[in-house]
């Protein structure tokens, strides 16, 4: 009936419209939209017409709609035909089957009581756990029940008011102790932020105009789309709950036995629940609190469960026995056993647990399924356990053992003696012939003993190594760590070990360097020493086959003189360690710090290159070279790779580091030392003077120990013996520099540079004494100096740049100072006037000083600029030039910028960065120029100067001085044209097109 | 019995208005509070004995209680906190009515709800009581300590003071953390972390927030239910946070009205019942 009337109204609709349009165009009915509008503008129809036929198309469009897809129900839009017997019987959407169900429950379209109980049944199979499902029963009084349930229920309740008021009788009394201390007072200020409203869904901005749709970039906003995606799809991190702070063990000893079986209770039942979602960590954990609490018959058995879930057999089996301790019939520890012994694989013990739950319980499903699992897989068992059997015939264990022991016994005698290879070969023979002869089949066993025999490289070589593990204490002294040198020693150890055929040392030469090993490792090195320097007698004959050996003596030697403070004793044993392997990384980093200690750093940098090309990875030799390339720049300058003595090449036999891995620009640089050499020999001859020499290395190594006032006796001494070595001063004003004493600094460095005037670092050390003693002046002067002498010294360079900051910032102080006084004695005119003399002159001082040729600025004290020279006629370059001369007042320094251009290229230069404050500075060299009397030049810089580009804009801005100046040049150059030799047409042309 | 029922045993009708109702720990007892017609509170000591209720204590307080608890009481005394009307919250003595074991005036306004935690045995560390008041502010007591809070949590100054309508600690683990989570009228949920004493999560649920619970006290925080007016509640899975999102959670319609709170099985986190405001109760798992 509903659906007739519904059908009737829209036919009237539609006849209402039909009428409509026949007033019209009948024909426009099934057109769009836009045709009406173009119908519009062609009959210009009146407006209000216009409106009905608009609302009239939509309103019909949607009736045909309607009619073509059938009556829908008010609420839920679904169509009235599906409220069907057969429809809902085939409907399988979960949610229009919900939306039926809604719509007949509101009763909005009719009461159909079984129709509602088929929906419920069909979404009922569909979906279970629908929401519509639920139904609120109203509450069940005690009245409602049946009898006999009614009866267990009371007297379940009743069972349970006894329980509690016995329990309530039970509650412990007295006071209660041990509680935590109070908390400390604070307060939480809640700040609102953004999450406290609601937050609105972000609104897609739609384009307000059709227009926009066309910029829209459609893969932006898919990138866009698939980011929120990924943001969605993001992991939500499940929270690692680590327990640190949580206690395995409860300390229950203070509580009373009911209290303690509530807390037991209560752990246990939190076990429970962790169990049940999964957490079998926390469960045991609160088991375990249980379980410490009280032992109970429940939580251990639990705990067994947990430990059966996580596969700890042997834990479950425990807790299960301790089970069965307190109850011996328990069932599930018994089923839990069984289960823990069938994972241990012990099928026999498991089943003797099953069976006796069988006798209890015979029909436990649990147990008769453990039971067939367990039989299936004994019987499997029996036919493995066949096989096995015969495998055990063939290679027994027994077997296996032996020859394990044989290998444990072989390490340990090569342990003992390494030198007795030979002998050890035919001890591991002689027990595989032993086990070949004991045994019928050696298939087994033999590879295990060819394995031994090759270990036996390896074995040695770990006996090789000890000493150089012993060796690496002596670093600590260097202020590194040992540990690293230790790692690093190693591995060029391993690179050397394996090339040197390392040839067997003798049991007594091994005593000895064994005993070295351990003095030196106890500190006791001079002890080590002396058993160094016997084994290396006995070593000494068999020189030839004991070469590497021998080097691993000279270099533990070397470490032990290193500790005993005897550097050059060290570098000697390192140069005859590495005579006799050479290329070795021990003792190159032995000596290249030895040399170090003994400040002869390009030795020092000389062997740690060394030992980089031998093995590039010893992080020591790396800091090591650049610590020294720094010291050496500040000692030579910036050619100090010249001063170097030759690098050797290392061609160590069969080492496989030979000179072409060496980087091209190294095989250079040992060329350019090498023609250095000689020179820098007979220096250092020339420096070798005994005492001086001690004195200096001990001054030296205080120095490096931070001991300045020492140091500074020692070098007082070396004064003494050598008075024209200037090295002494100079190192003695580094002390007093760290001393703090820069009037002494200033001293020994005068008397430094009056015997060597060239002396770098004195120079730079009394700078910074100046500098120190806030005489800016005279440390820039020096290092000034200094650049001149070295002019890539980094360090002086720096010290200026600091130096000149300092100056400014005084300089800034002085000129507010002046200003200030300024202010003060506006009245007093006279005074006025000498301050202002005196200021000026003094910055005049300062500006000649730096740039004695340049003209000062008489009006201003602002430092007045060299032009700087132009390398390319690019506008970049020229920009730049000008941007740096903007503070400067004269239009000098400006022309001579122009000048380096010619007038056919300022445009080109200038291009469009013509503006305001260059044309006036532009103007102005332009007087200046002119006032040199070159006129001509002038001439052809201002007619150019017309083609720049922004060059119209810029003359509508000028200046009523600018004008004036250009119209004096102008009305000059029209009078002199013709001397020029200039047509007047033109100056007038040009000086049109600058608006004059 | 293959699906829970709910059975009413005892049916019995008072005179006032019940705010709350609580059971007094291991026993058959339980206290219910509420006030009188005339403004007066009421609080009455009820004991289950033979298929009945019998009354055992009946008390009048000057001021209207809202609501109680246990939580922060030791077994051997089982005294009941309250929070009033008039923002005093004082601790009981069931033996001994006529003067409060310890009372202070906790708020400006009316303590809507009140929870406490360490007594019991039921979560490590200090007993606690904590109270929230239509002040907006929520404050954590110890009845050690007199007439100063041990911790309060305030809206700043300036801010609009939200009607703080239900409280819960839980994260009680050991003894030194502990959570303590509020709602507000607005929809607002915060947790705050009591150790640290700061934030840790904030959301809001668009409707007000009638009751919360966590499943359990004394563990580490696991699941949370958050109960709000127009009969939705939430559940949040506290063991599961998204940096952005926060804590994964579930929502539910139900009772077809507000869904006024919700109660933990104590035997088993999993199973919870909310109460509604048409007088239904749903029991979940």
């Amino acid at each position: 009936m509903a659906l007739t009337n519904r059908l009737c109204s829209t036919i009237l609709v539609i006849l209402f419209l039909l009428t409509v349009f026949t007033d019209h165009a009948i024909g426009m009915c099934g057109s769009q939209c836009t045709s009406a509008t173009n119908y519009d503008d062609h009959q210009r129809a009146p407006p209000p017409v216009k409106w009905t036929i608009k609302t009239a198309l939509n309103t019909f469009k949607v009736c045909t709609m309607e009619v073509g897809a059938g009556e829908t129900t008010a609420k839920h839009n679904i169509p009235l035909n599906h409220l069907d017997y057969s429809y809902i019987k085939k409907c399988s959407n979960i949610k229009e089957l919900e939306k039926i169900l809604k719509v007949l429950k509101s009763g909005d379209e009719g009461c159909y009581p079984e129709m509602e109980t088929l929906t419920e049944e069909r979404i009922k199979s569909i979906d279970p756990n629908s929401r519509l499902l639920r139904k609120d029963s109203p509450i069940v009084s005690s009245k409602d029940l049946d009898k006999q349930e009614r009866e267990t229920l009371i007297e379940d309740l009743q069972q349970w008011q006894n329980e509690m008021r016995s329990k309530d009788n039970e509650v412990p009394q007295g006071a209660q102790s041990g509680l935590p201390p109070v908390r400390g007072s604070a307060s939480i200020s809640v700040s609102k932020n953004s999450t406290n409203e609601p937050k609105k869904a972000d609104k897609t901005v739609k384009p307000r105009d059709y227009r926009e749709w066309d910029k829209l970039d459609i893969d932006a906003e898919l990138a866009k789309v698939d980011e929120s995606k990924t943001k969605s799809s993001e992991p939500s991190s499940k929270a690692s709950f680590s327990r640190p702070d949580m206690e395995r063990e409860v300390d229950a000893s203070k509580w009373s036995v009911q209290e303690k079986l509530r807390k037991a209770e209560r752990e246990k039942d939190k076990g429970n629940e962790a169990f049940r979602s999964g957490d079998y960590e926390e469960a045991l954990l609160y088991y375990q609190r249980s379980i410490s609490i009280i032992p109970s018959v429940a939580a251990t058995n639990n705990r067994a469960q947990i430990y059966l879930k996580m596969k700890r057999w042997l834990s479950a089996i425990d807790d299960c026995n301790s089970v069965l301790k307190m109850d011996a019939s328990n069932i599930k520890a018994l089923l839990r056993r069984a289960t823990a012994y069938q994972g241990q694989k012990e099928f026999v013990k498991a089943q003797t647990d099953v069976r006796k739950v069988l006798e209890k319980e015979p029909g436990n499903k649990r147990a008769q399924t453990l039971m067939t699992e367990i039989e299936k897989a004994l019987a499997e068992q029996k036919v493995k356990g066949r096989r096995m059997v015969i495998e055990e015939v063939e290679g027994s264990d027994d077997e296996e053992e032996e020859s394990e022991m044989i290998r444990e016994k072989n390490e340990e005698n090569l342990l003992r003696n390494g030198d007795s290879v030979q002998q050890d070969e035919k001890f591991v023979n002689g027990h595989a012939k032993k086990t070949t002869e004991g045994q019928t089949k050696v298939t087994g066993s033999q590879p295990k003993v060819i394995e031994v025999t090759d270990g036996q490289p390896e074995v040695t070589k770990v006996t090789e190594s000890q000493p150089e593990v012993v060796e690496c204490p002596q670093v600590e002294e260097k202020c590194m760590p040992a540990k690293e040198l230790a790692k690093e020693a190693e591995k060029p150890l391993e690179s050397k070990a394996s090339p040197l055929t390392p040839s067997p040392l003798s049991p007594e030469v091994n005593h000895l360097k064994d005993k070295g090993n351990t003095l030196f490792r106890n500190g006791q090195y001079s002890d080590a020493l002396q058993i160094y320097n016997q084994a290396i007698d006995k070593l000494m004959p068999e020189l030839n086959t004991q070469a590497s050996n021998l080097s691993v003596l000279y270099s533990n030697r070397a470490a032990c003189k290193n500790k005993l403070g005897d550097c050059s004793g060290c570098v000697e044993d390192c140069t005859k360690a590495l005579n006799l392997t050479p290329g070795a990384a021990k003792p190159l980093l032995r000596r290249a710090m030895a040399h170090e200690a003994l400040e002869k750093y390009r030795l020092a940098y000389v062997d740690y290159r060394q030992v980089l090309s031998v093995d590039p990875n010893v992080d020591t030799a790396q800091q090591g070279s650049t610590r020294l390339t720094r010291v050496l720049r500040e000692q030579d300058g910036n050619k100090w790779r010249e001063k170097l003595p030759p690098m050797p090449c290392v061609h160590p036999g069969g080492l496989s580091f030979p000179a072409s891995i060496l980087s091209a620009s190294q095989v250079a640089e040992r060329k350019a030392k090498e023609r250095e050499e000689n020179e820098k020999k007979r220096k250092h001859e020339a420096e070798m003077k005994a005492t001086f020499n001690e004195k200096k290395t001990a001054g030296n190594a205080l120095v490096q120990k931070g001991q300045y006032q020492k140091a500074v006796e020692c070098y007082s001494v070396c004064v003494e013996c050598c008075p024209e070595n200037p090295v002494a001063f100079s190192n003695r004003a580094l002390c007093y520099l760290r001393l703090n004493q820069p009037d002494m600094v200033i001293d020994d460095c005068n008397k430094a540079l009056s015997l060597d005037f060239g002396n770098v670092k004195a120079l730079f050390r009394r700078a910074q004494a100046y500098r120190m003693m806030g005489k800016h002046e005279e440390c820039a002067i020096d290092l000034q100096t200094l650049l001149k002498i070295d002019p890539s010294n980094a360090a002086a360079k720096k010290e200026l740049s600091l130096v000149e900051k300092d100056k400014l910032e005084k300089k800034l102080l002085h000129e507010r100072e002046i200003t200030q006084r300024l202010a003060e004695e506006q009245q007093q005119r006279q005074r006025m006037h000498i301050q202002e003399v005196e200021g000026s002159s003094s910055d005049e001082e300062d500006s000649r000083k730096q740039k004695p040729s340049k003209p000062t600025c008489t009006r201003n004290a602002a430092p007045c600029q060299k032009a700087p020279t132009l390398q390319k006629c690019t506008p970049y370059e020229f920009l730049h030039a000008w941007a740096s001369l903007k503070c400067c007042q004269t239009a000098e320094p400006y022309l001579s910028l122009i000048l380096q251009l010619t007038p056919k290229e300022f445009p080109k230069v200038l291009s469009n960065k013509l503006e305001g404050d260059m044309m006036l500075n532009i103007v102005r060299s332009m007087e200046a120029l002119y006032k040199r009397g070159d006129e001509r030049l002038v001439f052809e810089y201002l007619n150019n100067l017309c083609l720049v580009p922004r060059f119209q804009m810029v003359t509508m801005f000028m200046s009523d001085a600018e004008k004036t100046i250009l119209c004096t040049i102008f009305k000059d150059l029209a009078k002199k044209s013709d001397a020029l030799g200039l047509s007047l047409t033109d100056v007038l042309k040009t000086q049109r097109s600058y608006g004059i | 019995m293959d699906k829970p029922q709910i059975i009413s045993h005892v049916h019995k009708s008072v005179n006032f208005t019940l705010f709350e109702s609580r059971w007094i720990p291991c026993s058959a007892k339980f206290v219910i509070l509420g006030n009188q017609p005339k403004g007066t509170g009421v609080l009455q000591v009820y004991e289950v004995a033979h298929g009945d209720v019998n009354l055992l204590t009946d008390v009048e307080k000057p001021k209207a209680l809202k609501c109680a608890t246990f939580g922060a009481s030791s077994l051997q005394q089982r005294f009941v906190a309250t929070g009033d009307f008039d923002g005093t919250m004082a601790i009981w003595d069931l033996e001994a009515t006529n003067k409060a074991v310890y009372s202070v005036k906790a708020h400006k306004e009316i303590i809507n709800c009140i929870d406490g935690v360490g007594g019991l045995g039921i979560g490590e560390g200090a007993p606690e009581i904590a109270t929230g008041s239509r002040d907006g502010s929520v404050r954590v007591w110890d009845s050690r300590q007199k007439d100063k809070p041990v911790a309060q949590m305030e809206p700043s100054e300036g801010e609009a003071k939200r009607d703080c309508w239900s409280l819960a600690f839980g994260h009680a683990y050991n003894a030194y953390d502990r959570c303590l989570c509020t709602g507000y009228d607005n929809g607002d949920v915060k947790l705050f972390d009591l150790r640290n004493m700061s934030l840790r999560w904030e959301t809001n649920l668009k409707n007000g927030v009638c009751g919360l619970e966590f499943d359990r006290k004394d563990i580490q925080m696991n699941k949370l239910v958050a109960t709000c007016l127009e009969s939705k509640f939430h559940l949040f899975d506290m063991r599961t946070q998204n940096q952005k999102t926060g804590f994964a959670s579930l929502s539910e319609k139900s009772h077809k009205s507000t869904v006024w709170s919700v109660r933990h099985l104590p035997q088993n986190r999993d199973v919870f019942m909310t109460t509604g405001g048409n007088g239904s109760l749903h029991l979940w798992k």
